[in-house]
Order: structure tokens, then sequence, then C-alpha cells
């Protein structure tokens, strides 16, 4: 038995999301409240920074990627990368792919698209729906994602740090105590990070899972339904967070992919493909030389609706990515051993943004043909609940009961193994690194997962669920940066050795 | 604290921590 005392890092940040946990169940409403006033203060204020900075991110990355820089290899000497492409391009895919892209698919276009028809004729609100679509889930989330994954990397396989956002600060910057500080006070907010966006993540899975169910066993209100989905995730992931299940997890992580692509296919095949694939070029388009310009909006000059609007979805977005990227940023890391600097941000930016585009060209281009061509009922169920627009859209096609019930999987196999393999790297974090946590450690993290996910659902308005994430991640817009700064130290110290 | 004066410190925040970071660029090697 593991007799070592635990950290105080470790003591601090159980402590610390227990502690957010018990304050969602005892008053949802008031976390969800006080969260939704400290994030309108920040965006409203700082709005303009936070695009700054991920464009800024997506620059960094074009300039590292195709710079001298761009030949430096994650790894010692010659190391080969332990994944063939074609693997890691996939593994990257489930990385990003997650309960958030079945929620979304149609939900968001649409969403959109109603917010902007008040200001632009249809064909052209439609356009832009897909293009705000494609900027929050494109190339800059990716650069946000690519960017930390990058310094974790290049620190943990080049100056053979650990897998922490510590360690590029102790590395480049020296063991002075106020960095000793610092670097403890990002790996302490990285966990709450992670926690509390695992927690919201695992709310919008149950609540689609419960409405898809709702559908699908004939059950009147999905409400009922919220307490044993919850129950049967939680059981779902403590058992291999108890037991290493090895290669079991990443089985189950692509599965819910193949599900996910398979329906992607089916729906492109069996809907209208001329108009999706017509949607999908002219989207891409807009997309591809629209970009760079559009990551520096904020809005200044629009109306309360369009500012609100931008500030829920895509500075939203911008901070959810933040929040998530400690995360992600360590998931890429570990399977990027040995890959250059270049086809490491070009595989971690392009490949997935290229997915992005695919699937919300698909899913929302199916939103819009029913909106523009049909009678536009996916647009009225989806301003009365996100949650069953993607349900609402597969009971179109034939075989609803198969697609339906294999999106009702998906969903509970992304969150199962996004919390399993969260609960390993949050037990990691507290652990100062250690790559095999004892299961008590992982079990106690999927315990307050658990009651973090709890407290989500029990705010119950998706809304205020992504204000929690964002106040929790408000910490991330300043200490991405000085990651960045730690890195380009680094690599000019390379340089000149 | 008043909306404005809340404005203005956040602003100031984001400029004081700018040049922190740009110290933290020109701050030699340990």
């Amino acid at each position: 038995m593991d007799r070592k005392s635990p950290s105080p890092l470790l003591v601090i940040a159980l402590a610390l999301s227990a502690g957010i946990a018990a304050w969602g169940i005892a008053d949802p409403q008031g976390l969800g409240r006080l969260a939704s006033t400290a994030v309108a203060t920040q965006f409203n204020s700082r709005g303009w920074f936070i695009m700054l900075e991920v464009s800024g991110l997506l620059f960094v990355s074009i300039y590292l990627a195709f710079s001298r820089f761009g030949e430096i290899r994650l790894g010692q000497g010659a190391t080969e990368p332990e994944f063939s492409t074609p693997v890691w391009i996939a593994m990257l895919f489930a990385a990003g792919m997650g309960v958030g892209l079945l929620f979304y698919g149609t939900a968001e276009p649409l969403t959109h698209f109603e917010v902007l028809r008040q200001y632009n004729n249809d064909p052209e609100a439609a356009s832009y729906a897909m293009f705000v679509t494609y900027l929050n889930w494109g190339f800059h989330a990716w650069a946000i994602y690519g960017i930390v994954a990058l310094v974790i990397a290049y620190f943990a396989y080049r100056k053979g740090q650990a897998l922490l956002l510590s360690a590029p600060l102790r590395s480049a910057l020296g063991e002075a105590r106020w960095i000793k500080a610092l670097g403890w006070l990002f790996d302490l907010l990285s966990i709450v990070a992670i926690a509390v966006g695992l927690a919201g993540s695992m709310a919008m899975g149950v609540f689609q899972i419960q409405t898809g169910l709702a559908g699908l066993i004939g059950v009147e209100e999905p409400g009922q339904l919220t307490i044993p989905v919850f129950i049967a995730l939680c059981i779902a992931f403590i058992i291999p967070l108890r037991k290493d299940l090895g290669d079991g997890m990443a089985l189950l992580s692509n599965s819910a992919m193949l599900i996910a692509v398979g329906m992607m296919i089916y729906l492109l095949v069996m809907g209208p493909t001329s108009f999706i694939m017509d949607d999908i070029v002219s989207g891409f388009g807009r997309y591809l030389f629209g970009v760079l310009p559009a990551g520096f909006s904020t809005a200044a000059f629009f109306d309360e609706t369009i500012v609100d609007w931008f500030h829920g979805w895509t500075l939203n977005y911008m901070i959810w990515w933040l929040a998530w990227s400690p995360f992600v940023g360590i998931f890429i890391a570990r399977i990027s051993r040995g890959r250059t600097i270049r086809e490491f941000l070009i595989g971690v930016i392009v490949a997935p943004t290229l997915f992005s585009i695919l699937w919300f060209g698909i899913f929302g281009g199916l939103g819009f043909f029913d909106t523009l061509r049909q009678d536009g009922a996916l647009s009225s169920i989806n301003a009365e609940n996100l949650d069953a627009t993607t349900f609402a859209l597969l009971e179109r096609f034939p075989l609803d009961g198969i697609t339906r019930t294999a999106t009702v999987l998906a969903a509970f196999l992304f969150v199962v193994t996004s919390v399993v393999s969260a609960g390993f790297t949050l037990a990691m974090i507290g652990t100062g690194g250690d790559e095999n946590p004892s299961p008590r450690i992982r079990t106690v993290w999927g315990a307050i997962l658990g009651a973090l996910g709890l407290a989500m659902i029990l705010v119950g308005d998706i809304a205020l669920v992504r204000s929690i994430i964002a106040l929790s991640a408000i910490a991330f817009v300043f200490i991405v940066p000085m990651l960045v700064v730690c890195l380009f130290k680094s690599l000019a110290r390379e340089e000149q050795s | 604290m008043s909306g404005t004066l809340m404005d203005t410190v956040l602003n100031l925040s984001v400029f004081a921590y700018v040049g922190f970071l740009v110290w933290l660029c020109l701050r030699p090697d340990p």
C-alpha cells in the first residue's frame, strides 16, 4: 500500500474541487448566477484581450511551423514517432471530438442563424452562421490546444521535465521561489479548470442522453431520466478508474468516434447530398479567406443583442478551449513524442479543423436545408430545446431508431472515456507528474468529478454551465502567454548552444 | 465598485500583465 503522504497540491486541489461541487449541489442557481455575472464583467472589459490572444496564438503556431524551429524534433536525438501518422491523426480527432460535436452539430448553426437573420436576409444569415460556427470550432481552437500541447511536449521530451504546466516555468525561468510558487499555482488552476470543464461536459452529455433516451423509450418528461442516466455514467467511469483496463478505454473511445463518423457519412449520403456539398465548399472558402480578420472580432460597434450573442458564443468558446487546453494538451503531448514541431502543429491544427468543417457542414447544412427549403420545424425545436435538435434531425431519416440509439451510445461513451482520461490526468498532476497514479487517487478524483457533474446538472441551464466553465478557466488567459514566453526563451537558448 | 472603475481596473491589470510579459522576455536567463 502506498504510505507516502499526499502532496499539499493534491490536498488543496481536492478540497477546492470538492468545495465547488458542494456549493453547486447546495445552491446551483447561486453558483450559476455568480459565474454568469463574473464572466460577463470579464468579457465586457477583457474581451478584446482574449480575441487578441487567441489570434496571437494562431500566428505563433504558423510562425513556429514554418520557421527554422519547425525542424526541431519533440524528443532526444532521432526519436521516431510512437504512432504512425494516420493513427496519430485519428487519435487527435478522438481528442477533439466529444459530446460537444454531437450536441451542437445542428443546434449551433441554427442558433446563430436565428440571431443573424434579424440583421441580414436569410441566405446571408445562413452563410454567416456557418462561418461563425467554423470560427468557434476551427483553427483558433486548435491553435490553443496545439500551443499548450507543444509547450508541454517540448519540455517533457526535449528537456526531460514532467508533463505539467509548472515544468516549462522552472525549466525556462529558473528555480526562484516566486517562479516555483507560480508553477504550483499553474498546476492547481489547471486541475480546477480540467475538473470543472469535464463536469460541464458531463452535464451536457446527461442532458443529451436523457433527451434521446426519453424519445426512444417513450418517456414524456426527459428530466425523469436525469438521475438514472447520471448513476449509470458514474458506475461506468468508476470501474475503469479503479481497475486499469489498458487498451479497453481506447477501444471504447474509438467505437464512439466510429459511430459518430458513420452517422456523419450516413446523413451525407441519405440527405440532400449536393446541397450539403455546396454548403461545405462555400463555407470552407468563406472561412479560409475570412478566418484571420474574424479572429480579431470584438463586436465593438453592434447593439446589445449582437454583443450578448458574441460573448455567449465566440468568446465563451475561446475560454472553453483554454479551459480544456491543459487536459487535451497533456493528451496530445503524450501521443506526439518524436514528431517535429512543424508536423506536430500542422497535424494538430489543420486535420481536426478540416474534420470540424465537414461535421458542421453536414449537420448544419441539414439544419439549413430544413429551414430554408422545407417547413423549418427544426429551427422551432432548436429554439425551444437545444438538447433535442440532433434527435429531431435524425427522426427525419430512415432507420432513425438505430441512429438515435447510436447517438445516445456515442454520447455515453464520449462522456465515460473523457472522465476516465481526466481522472488519470488529474491524479497525475496532483501527484507531481506520476504517470501511473494509484487507483485510490484516481477513484477519489472520479468521485469528485461525479459530484461536480451533479452540481452542473442541478444548475440545469446550459448557458449557466458554460459560464461556470468560463469562470474556472479565466486564469488561463494569463497562463498560456507565459507558457509561450517560456517556449521561445528555451528555443532561443537551444539555438545558441 | 462602480462599473466604469471596475472596467478601468480590469484593463489596467491587462496592460500591467503585458508589461510583465515583456519584462519576462527581456529578463536574462538564470
